[in-house]
């Protein structure tokens, strides 16, 4: 049971880091407020299956909907003013505050109390088999014309932009993506916990998902899975250091940045033939010159 | 001929400096035309000015007909405008036929983004895997056209700094431009190189029917190929004619040169 619980949040953590992958890693925008996407598609399933009794796996692709609506709230007026990165980056985090309050006063969200006594729908084949399904989106998404507009503009904006790519939509487009796949994820996390209250979805949560993305590595999928895994289950594992547990975790992260600048995967998947290739060319030292897609 | 574009009483400053003060003059299609200057002058401006990158501060470009000032990037992209930029800029960590598959996209697309997200299947083939291959043996054409398949796998900023401009040629060939304008594409090249690009250049204008309009400080290369050359000083209009013209100009020697040693 112990195991079941870390493994189903390492995959809702999963669903949420693939989809904000997708954003950060392959439009090149720093989010600090994905944690609000999830807080937003929380609310909209707990609501729609505990105030309104809609079943489970209509309300899941509500909660994405919702999520992936309001994110363009934030995105339309910052992106179309084509806000600098760092300067996004701030848009956001001002906005995921935003959120929190708005939800700690809104009279359906039961404010800062919460809404507890939620239904246990998140059962770990449930949640595996939704992270399969969001994986294979998010593949097909960026080895797509979609990604590849994604990608270049993530290696040169002006360039890009003189490809005929349009750098608004695209970008708007992977906000998107990114936002529905944190409501997938915020949903998950309300009926795994089975409680939810506005103070679960702060910046610190927001901070963690755009940490992960990047120490998985920036421009892959699998990287970003991989560290949330690992971080869900470094601190469990660490359970026996007690408060140092903490502290190891912040200097894991480190460690990664530090040894790893580029994240886990860096620009690479994580594959079978990318193994056997990895250790074949052990050998003759040569150039493996993959990229992505 | 008729006239690919026109440039009317461009002007462009930034804050109190003018960069680029009442240019005008016109393409024909189908030529090969050149802008040369001191360095500084205001060239690159004007491609900026062409392409949207900047708005200019008065003035109309006309293409085909249109008025496309200050139409942003991507739309003037579609239109018919493509181009090579001064300081290259690739998509570094993409292959060079991944770049060029990027442009292609653009006149090429081959599924939906429904088709994206629902067809394409594992071990399946389907709509967007074929697709992608069509893209891709497209792609390899054009690089086989500027004379760098032998690249394609590689990283784009792996490649030898020539090819690499020769692969921002074949990434803006994909967008199947009518207008392609190339900002000193021979930058960096020794004599023997910039003779064989401008060859290139020429083969290429002559298969796909293009107008071209380049920057270049390359001398022999803007005599050799050029039909037409215009000359701006201090974002100024200084002299325009044919290459034997413009080398007969005196002014355009004074600013080259400078005025003492004219008469040595």
């Amino acid at each position: 049971m112990y195991i079941q619980g870390i493994l189903i949040l390492c995959m809702i953590n999963a669903i949420s880091a693939v989809g904000l992958a997708v954003f950060t890693g392959f439009t090149g925008l720093m989010s600090l407020g994905h944690a609000a996407f999830m807080a937003v598609g929380a609310y909209t399933c707990a609501i729609a299956t505990k105030t309104f009794g809609i079943p489970f796996f209509i309300a899941l692709p509500m909660a994405a909907l919702m999520a992936g609506l309001v994110s363009l709230v934030i995105g339309i007026p910052t992106l179309r003013a084509k806000l600098r990165s760092d300067y996004f980056t701030i848009a956001t985090l001002g906005f995921g505050e935003a959120m929190r309050v708005l939800l700690e006063n809104l009279p359906i969200t039961n404010g800062a109390r919460g809404m507890a006594g939620l239904a246990r729908f998140s059962v770990l084949p449930t949640v595996f088999l939704i992270f399969v399904i969001v994986v294979f989106f998010t593949k097909n998404f960026i080895f797509s014309r979609y990604g590849r507009m994604a990608i270049a503009i993530r290696e040169d904006h002006i360039a890009a932009e003189m490809a005929g790519i349009n750098l608004f939509q695209v970008r708007l487009r992977s906000l998107f993506f990114s936002a529905a796949c944190a409501g997938i994820g915020g949903a998950l996390m309300a009926h795994h916990i089975r409680f939810i209250q506005p103070n679960m979805f702060t910046n610190v949560q927001s901070t963690l998902l755009t940490a992960t993305v990047v120490a998985g590595g920036m421009g892959s999928i699998t990287g970003p899975i991989i560290a949330a895994f690992i971080f869900v289950m470094v601190p469990e594992v660490l359970r026996v250091a007690e408060m140092w547990r903490l502290v190891a975790y912040g200097a894991l992260l480190v460690a990664i940045m530090v040894l790893r600048p580029q994240g886990i995967m860096g620009y690479r998947e994580f594959s079978i033939n990318g193994i056997i290739r990895y250790f074949r060319n052990l050998g003759t030292k040569q150039d493996k010159g993959g990229t992505v897609s | 001929m008729s006239i690919s574009l026109e440039i009317k009483n461009l002007s462009k400053s930034f804050g109190g400096i003018v960069a680029v003060e009442d240019l005008t003059f016109n393409i024909k299609s189908g030529e090969i035309m050149g802008i040369i200057g001191p360095n500084g002058a205001g060239k690159t401006t004007v491609f900026n000015l062409i392409t949207g990158v900047y708005q200019p501060t008065r003035g109309q470009v006309i293409y085909k007909g249109q008025d496309i000032t200050g139409r942003p990037p991507d739309e003037i992209v579609k239109l018919g405008i493509a181009r090579t930029f001064q300081n290259i800029r690739l998509f570094k960590n993409l292959s060079a036929l991944e770049n060029v598959v990027t442009a292609l996209d653009l006149k090429n697309p081959m599924y939906n983004l429904a088709s994206t997200f629902f067809l394409n299947w594992p071990f399946i083939p389907g709509k967007v895997k074929r697709g992608e291959k069509e893209l891709r043996q497209k792609a390899m054409h054009y690089l086989e056209l500027v004379g760098i398949a032998d690249y394609a796998y590689k990283q784009a900023s792996a490649m030898p700094y020539g090819l690499q401009r020769k692969l921002e040629i074949a990434r803006a060939l994909a967008l199947e431009p009518e207008l392609l304008l190339l900002d000193e594409p021979a930058a960096g090249m020794n004599p023997e190189e910039s003779m064989e690009l401008s060859h290139l250049i020429r083969d290429i204008q002559q298969k796909l029917n293009l107008t071209v309009f380049l920057i270049e400080h390359h001398m022999d290369l803007v005599m050799e190929i050029c039909d037409h050359l215009y000359v701006i000083n201090f974002g100024r209009e200084l002299a325009e004619g044919n290459p034997e013209e413009i080398q007969a100009n005196p002014a355009v020697l004074k600013a080259y040169l400078g005025e003492g040693r004219k008469g040595a």
